[in-house]
């Protein structure tokens, strides 16, 4: 037998007793925690958002009488963490949840009802109406924040190509025909061609006026209420994106990148796409329509970008979503986690804010300008934004359906797979786009199964 | 080992191995380039290979910007007990399952084998109740019990029996005639004989560990006890990827077990061969 | 070089004369040593298989969403998954179209690769560690790479096919070359088959081939009757556990696809995640699970069954 130059079995039953002494020693990890007399928040988001929860929960914890906060952010599949501490009944305290479970769970009498706090935070009346989801006729959750679509450009291509910048004020917003004709002097093949002018090479295109606003319940939801169409009808019980006012949305939009070709089709735009604070600063995209949230990557990418009103097809309007911050009933100390939850919703404690991550929830950070100013005037906000934020978010603003309808995750995953040919451009020509969005709300109305309650405060 | 004769089918022969190091090659020379870009270059299209400028702080800002040693040092915890734990259980069942006759040995073998089967999405939950009920939800004993009884191994096992299979059995015999006892044909001739087979289930669960993400995730309840692939999966927000930083923690993440891998792999083939034995 | 392949190639070494010693003190020892080293991972297996199997089937017999009441529903679930779930089928469909290339893909480039790697060759260290990188990528970083070597209007294979004067494609972004790319990506984790075939190779003793040499047999002949038979214990094990592995695919759809264009690589595995952990269904979610495990169940026994006819061990009784 062949000796080996392989570990004798001396060295390997060493190194088992290494591996024991090494176990013990980091042993302590080995033992569970005493998480008792603490607030537990599960939360999903970047390092930058780690960094600022962690800075209000010391701050929060700082106070006498509160408790110290266990904040865990989880990376990556975040759904799957908080269905399996659902379903084990192991809730946090108080924990991000997606709109859909968010519903479910508050429905299904797991959430603490954020309006039974209201005499005690009187804080809670001036939420925002629409970042209010209630899931029975007197029960409601709130959003973690508010994030309207908005237009974001970089002020250099505008300068270089002279045509002029987005309006800030719905009063005098675009027209469809109006941004894509801007959009048209802001896409250049690599010789300089415009995709109006004759010889224009679309498949070497070096920089596109806009990218299609696509995602069905953000900013393609935005463009068809602002055509008066709509996804859902009014009881929810079925798919109506085949009307004849969102055919002709999708169809401008399919135009947008295979006839007027100033948008790249959804294949070149995954493999260029970085996100819209690098696209933009890259100089392959001049406008892109897109969340609130991404002033926090533009802040940090370092270059002159701008931000207007969404163009209309009829009224103007945005969208408007988040996530839900929800507070488990199975918490010992609700009321502890309802007080961290304003803290959080507080631009004068929460550095997110100003940060350029999250819009406030409370009419008066819009209405009273010294509050306004607390979180838009800062370096990073652009000129107007007070203005192109502030007045969409309150009175041009659709907000999502998903909060609104049931079984929302279900109903999302008929539709927007059916609508993946359309946007590839298999289907051109009103006609065409006629039929396949039938077919969209063909398959997807069968998952539909009603609403929440429609409650205005 | 053979060695090819003509001249022409060598370099045939290493034609072949360079186009498919290239190819193989090519998912690490983009994480690589990745993580010297900066965010603006990482996805220009057409792609660009080379890095300008380099941006070297990808490194140290993703290393930063989270306690990476401190993942390193969990890490490596779990390796610790984990590893041993496949090495012993699975070689002792699967000794169990290919040496020993006993009668219904591939019954139980194929109803375990069952166990890779069913879809890890629908475990997870009584799983998780389980450790619960037994408190121990936030700790390492989940992510590392299991392992020395074999749970989630059935693949480490299956690959040690096939292995063990292929030794010849008049060596057990021969064995057994001078009065040895099972121990001593597992101690004496089935694990020498199988230190490549060892090293390949040794290597497998440490890249399992390293890269594992999804019992870390569900188990975990601290961020002081996060692993490094919960730490990479940080850079990845629900809106927005810090790509250099996640390319540059990726590369530094993987190099040791590249190297590891490098140090084994001579051993696992260049172990014994079993020509001796019979010639 | 007859002898060899008759033995070789002999159904049931069942057959082949027992060696003599004392049977019955042996026979005792060995079943009483065999239980009981067994008895670890049988106990694991009961804790940490047979339960949660249990629990999850009782599951799916309920329509339990996580967060809201449970209701017994008997084989609702069933009966909806095969009455009414064009997903269901949907995604069985394209699951097993996958399985049906890329396991045999897979199998076939990784045993090449061991048979290259095994040569004396210079560098063979470098090489093997450059043929298993692909492995170690997180996935993360590769999807990205794969998007690009994807991408219709500058991929890398795109301009390969321009460059060559062939017809190009829209690869993952169209629906009947979607599963294709991806069966064709997944052949670069070949890696690890490929470790464990070089692990192979090195017990097929040397003896063998030099019979060959002395029957004046060449390298095919080597090939086709010392290192193809010698290895099928191999083979089958990555056959199987591919098998395995490769229904339950997840990853390319979770990263890459989300399931699209239009539910094309909606695997199956990826749907039950959905239905489990987007929509909360676990009582759905547990039937689904169900049904993929008989499917792999039946499937794996179908490559059980056959191996008794083309797997050569060298103890003559592993099945």
């Amino acid at each position: 037998m062949q000796r080996s130059r392989l570990p004798s079995r001396r060295a390997v039953l060493r190194a088992g007793a290494g591996a024991l002494l090494g176990g013990a020693a980091a042993g302590c990890a080995f033992v569970p925690e005493n998480r008792a007399h603490h607030l537990e928040f599960l939360f999903w988001g970047s390092i930058y958002e780690d960094r600022g929860v962690h800075a209000v929960s010391r701050a929060f914890s700082r106070r006498p009488g509160r408790l110290p906060v266990a904040a865990q952010v989880v990376g990556g599949d975040y759904a799957t963490k908080i269905n399996t501490l659902v379903a084990a009944r192991q809730e946090p305290d108080i924990a991000y949840l997606p709109a859909g479970l968010a519903m479910r769970l508050g429905e299904g009498g797991l959430l603490v009802n954020l309006l039974d706090y209201r005499h005690k935070y009187p804080q809670i009346d001036d939420l925002l109406p629409q970042a209010l989801h209630y899931y029975t006729e007197t029960a409601a959750v709130p959003q973690t924040a508010v994030e309207v679509m908005m237009l974001w450009y970089s002020t250099r291509l505008f300068s270089k190509a002279g045509v002029p910048e987005p309006p800030v004020d719905t009063a005098s917003a675009w027209s469809w025909d109006r941004y894509l004709e801007t959009c048209d002097r802001l896409t250049f093949d690599e010789k300089g061609r415009r995709p109006s002018e004759k010889g224009f090479d679309p498949t070497q295109v070096r920089q596109f006026g806009a990218t299609a606003p696509t995602t069905v319940n953000t900013t393609l939801y935005a463009l068809l209420r602002s055509n008066g169409a709509d996804l859902f009808d009014e009881k929810g019980t079925r798919c109506i994106i085949d009307s004849d006012a969102a055919v002709e949305v999708v169809s401008q939009i399919v135009e947008m990148m295979y006839e007027h070709r100033v948008a790249p089709s959804p294949t070149l735009l995954t493999s260029m796409n970085t996100g819209t604070a690098l696209l933009l600063k890259s100089g392959r995209v001049a406008t892109t329509i897109d969340g609130y949230w991404n002033l926090l990557d533009l802040a940090n990418a370092q270059f002159p970008y701008g931000a207007g009103v969404l163009p209309k097809f009829q009224e103007p309007m945005t969208a408007q979503t988040s996530g839900i911050t929800g507070i488990f009933k199975r918490s010992q100390y609700p009321e502890q986690a309802v007080e961290f939850y304003l803290q959080m919703a507080d631009p004068r404690s929460c550095p997110l804010y100003k940060q350029g991550l999250w819009m406030p929830l409370e009419r008066s950070f819009y209405t009273d300008p010294k509050l306004l100013a607390t979180w838009t005037d800062t370096k990073i906000h652009p000129a107007g934004f007070d203005r192109s934020t502030a007045q969409p978010a309150l009175h041009n603003v659709s907000p999502d359906p998903t909060f609104r309808i049931r079984n929302s995750s279900e109903v999302f995953a008929q539709l927007t797979p059916a609508l993946d040919p359309i946007w590839l451009g298999k289907h051109r020509g009103t006609a065409s786009v006629r039929k396949a969005l039938r077919h969209a709300a063909d398959v997807t109305t069968p998952f539909l199964a009603g609403v929440y309650p429609d409650v205005k405060m | 080992m053979r060695r090819p004769r003509s001249g022409a089918r060598r370099f045939l022969l290493y034609a072949v191995l360079c186009v498919c190091a290239a190819a193989t090659l090519l998912p690490f020379l983009w994480l690589v380039r990745s993580a010297l870009m900066k965010d603006g270059q990482i996805f220009k299209s057409p792609p660009e290979w080379l890095p300008s400028p380099f941006a070297w702080h990808n490194f140290g800002g993703a290393l930063t910007a989270q306690p990476f040693g401190r993942y390193f040092l969990n890490t490596l915890t779990l390796e610790l007990a984990i590893v041993p734990g496949v090495l012993f259980v699975g070689s002792i069942s699967a000794f169990a399952f290919a040496r020993l006759r006993w009668r219904g040995r591939n019954t139980v073998f194929a109803v375990l084998l069952s166990a890779l089967m069913l879809p890890y999405a629908v475990t997870l939950v009584p799983t998780f109740i389980g450790w619960q009920y037994a408190g121990l939800v936030g700790t390492y004993v989940p992510l590392s019990l299991p392992a020395w009884l074999g749970a989630g191994q059935i693949g480490s096992i299956f690959l040690l029996r096939q292995f063990f299979l292929s030794i010849p059995r008049e060596l057990d015999d021969a064995a057994y005639v001078d009065g040895a006892r099972p121990w001593t044909v597992y101690w004496r001739i089935v694990l020498p004989l199988s230190r490549p087979a060892l090293l390949v289930v040794g290597i497998f669960t440490f890249i399992g560990v390293w890269n594992d993400f999804l019992n870390p995730l569900i188990y975990l309840a601290d961020a002081k006890r996060y692993t490094l692939s919960l730490g990479l999966a940080m850079f990845q927000g629900s809106y927005s990827a810090q790509w250099g930083y996640l390319m540059a923690a990726s590369t530094i993440v993987i190099l040791p077990i590249i190297v590891l891998f490098f140090l084994a792999q001579r051993h696992i083939l260049e172990g014994i061969t079993l020509t001796g034995l019979k010639g | 070089m007859t002898a060899l392949a008759t033995r070789s190639s002999r159904p049931d070494g069942r057959r082949r004369p027992r060696a003599r010693h004392a049977v019955g003190g042996l026979a005792r020892m060995e079943r009483r040593w065999g239980i009981g080293l067994a008895l670890p991972v049988v106990v694991g297996f009961v804790l940490f298989t047979v339960g949660p199997m249990i629990a999850s089937f009782v599951i799916s017999l309920t329509d339990w969403t996580i967060g809201g009441k449970v209701r017994w529903v008997g084989f609702g679930n069933y009966r909806a998954m095969f009455g009414s779930d064009d997903l269901f089928s949907k995604s069985l469909g394209v699951t097993l179209y996958y399985t049906l290339l890329a396991v045999p893909l897979g199998l076939a480039i990784a045993f090449g690769a061991s048979l290259l790697l095994n040569r004396d060759v210079r560098g063979r260290g470098l090489f093997r560690v450059l043929f298993y990188l692909p492995v170690l990528v997180p996935s993360v970083a590769s999807a990205v790479l794969w998007t690009w070597v994807y991408n219709p209007d500058f991929g890398l294979l795109n301009q390969l096919l321009r460059a060559a004067h062939l017809p190009t494609s829209q690869w993952i972004y169209s629906d009947t070359m979607a599963i294709p790319s991806l069966a064709i990506m997944s052949a670069w984790g070949f890696g690890n088959a490929t470790v464990i075939f070089l692990a192979g190779l090195q017990g097929v003793p040397r003896h063998l081939y030099e019979a060959i040499d002395v029957d004046g047999g060449g390298a095919w002949a080597k090939f086709r009757y010392i290192t193809v038979p010698m290895m099928t214990p191999t083979i089958f094990y990555n056959l199987v556990m591919g098998l395995i592995a490769t229904f339950q695919v997840f990853n390319e759809a979770y990263l890459m696809t989300s399931g699209g264009p239009d539910n094309a690589t909606l695997f199956y595995n990826y749907y039950l995640w959905r239905t489990a952990f987007s929509d909360g269904r676990l009582g759905y979610a547990s039937a689904l699970a169900w049904v993929l495990f008989l499917i792999v169940v039946v499937a794996t026994a179908l490559v059980f069954r056959s191996a008794r006819r083309w797997v050569y061990y060298e103890t003559g009784d592993g099945r």
